[in-house]
């Protein structure tokens, strides 16, 4: 029997967000690893299968997370080589800011092994919905905490932004217990840079318990050293400034658009740069450059 | 502890269970022990947790490449755009 890998998301609230696919893989599968975020979810997904194993011990104190992510894919891999349909069900949405089942995944395929991912609603689409900020309207940042402070990032404050895992800002032992004070007044020192000591933000924690309510709490930025930062809480910056129009490339457009209207348009030429000079050759596969989105 | 995890899953798929009448009555009628009832119907997590013994800190980190992970991911001063394979239509 061939063994495969289905990596499925179970949203952030108990019983709430499960798609009915990824419910059925859960159910179907010959085990399913864990890595949810409360305990009611894992006692609820040992219902739906009876060999539900948890992936929490392979976090430990004083252990680098990449060890721990090391072992996660580990343990999964070696069940699908035995020859078993492997689901692993992690909080949220598998694919984002998580590193096991992305590397479970390209492992497993690269094994010959079938593997696929299925989405499920993520902390971001929580935030969303609770806080009432559309990405859209003026644009989203979303840095994870740490990796902000350690590299230089070019912070647009006309835009939302979002930092995950602030509890663990400024950790350099990869650990899993959040870092104190002095790490936090770093990052407001570096957060100041860009915006207002006074600018208002938010922390936030997406409901895991239907009993539960979203923690929303509002704060100045020159607070957070001495506020409540668990592990699970996000921040989140609104813009400190409006929009900037671009005037050049209003006028450029309106151009355009005045272009089209006489129809003088050429539609063939639609694209922000030169034309080729030669043909493109035809080929099975074509090489496409993609920019990446914070 | 069966019928309680089933309970919780319910009222996070029965829009009508987010009415507390509604939600008392249900729970009335259900066949959770007493003290449990009150908890759930006061919205007690933390209590809630405490009397089904679950674990209080599972570890909800966010599962990010660290630092330490490799050479090649954490070096952004190699980075080139990002190029896809893309099979032409």
């Amino acid at each position: 029997v061939q063994g495969s890998l289905t990596c499925v998301g179970v949203g952030m609230m108990l019983g709430a967000h499960l798609s009915p696919l990824a419910r059925s893989h859960i159910e179907q599968a010959d085990l399913v690893f864990t890595g949810v975020s409360d305990g009611f979810v894992e006692l609820w997904l040992k219902q739906l299968n009876q060999d539900v194993r948890s992936l929490q011990s392979c976090y430990g104190d004083g252990k680098s997370r990449n060890v721990s992510y090391r072992e996660m894919v580990e343990l999964m891999l070696a069940e699908v080589r035995l020859g078993k349909r492997v689901v692993g069900a992690f909080y949220g949405h598998p694919g984002i800011f998580a590193k096991p089942p992305h590397d479970a995944i390209a492992r497993a395929k690269a094994e010959g092994f079938e593997a696929q991912m299925l989405p499920g609603i993520s902390a971001e689409d929580c935030l969303y919905a609770d806080l009432g900020i559309d990405p859209g309207k003026v644009g989203c940042q979303h840095f994870e905490t740490t990796q902000l402070m350690l590299y230089h990032r070019q912070l647009d404050t006309s835009a939302h932004l979002v930092l995950w895992q602030p509890g663990l800002a400024g950790d350099l032992t990869m650990g899993i217990r959040p870092t104190g004070r002095a790490e936090r007044r770093l990052l407001v020192e570096l957060l100041a840079k860009d915006y207002p000591l006074e600018h208002e933000c938010i922390l936030y924690e997406a409901p895991t318990m239907p009993l539960q309510s979203a923690r929303i709490e509002r704060l100045a930025l020159k607070a957070l050293p001495l506020a409540q930062i668990d592990l699970h809480t996000t921040l989140v910056l609104p813009p400190a400034r409006a929009l900037k129009p671009n005037t050049e490339m209003r006028e450029r457009l309106k151009a355009l658009a005045r272009k089209t209207i006489n129809n003088q348009d050429n539609t063939d030429n639609v694209l922000p740069f030169a034309p080729q000079t030669t043909a493109p050759k035809t080929t099975a596969t074509q090489t496409t450059t993609r920019r990446k989105t914070t | 502890m069966n019928q309680i995890i089933e309970f919780l899953a319910r009222l996070g798929s029965d829009a009508s269970l987010t009415t507390q009448n509604i939600l008392d009555s249900t729970l009335k009628a259900s066949r959770i022990q007493e003290s449990v009832k009150s908890l759930i119907s006061n919205r007690k997590v933390s209590e809630l947790k405490k009397e089904l013994q679950l674990e209080l800190d599972s570890v909800c980190v966010i599962f990010i490449p660290a630092e330490d992970e490799n050479e090649d991911e954490s070096a952004p001063e190699k980075e080139e755009p990002e190029t896809i394979e893309q099979k032409a239509s």
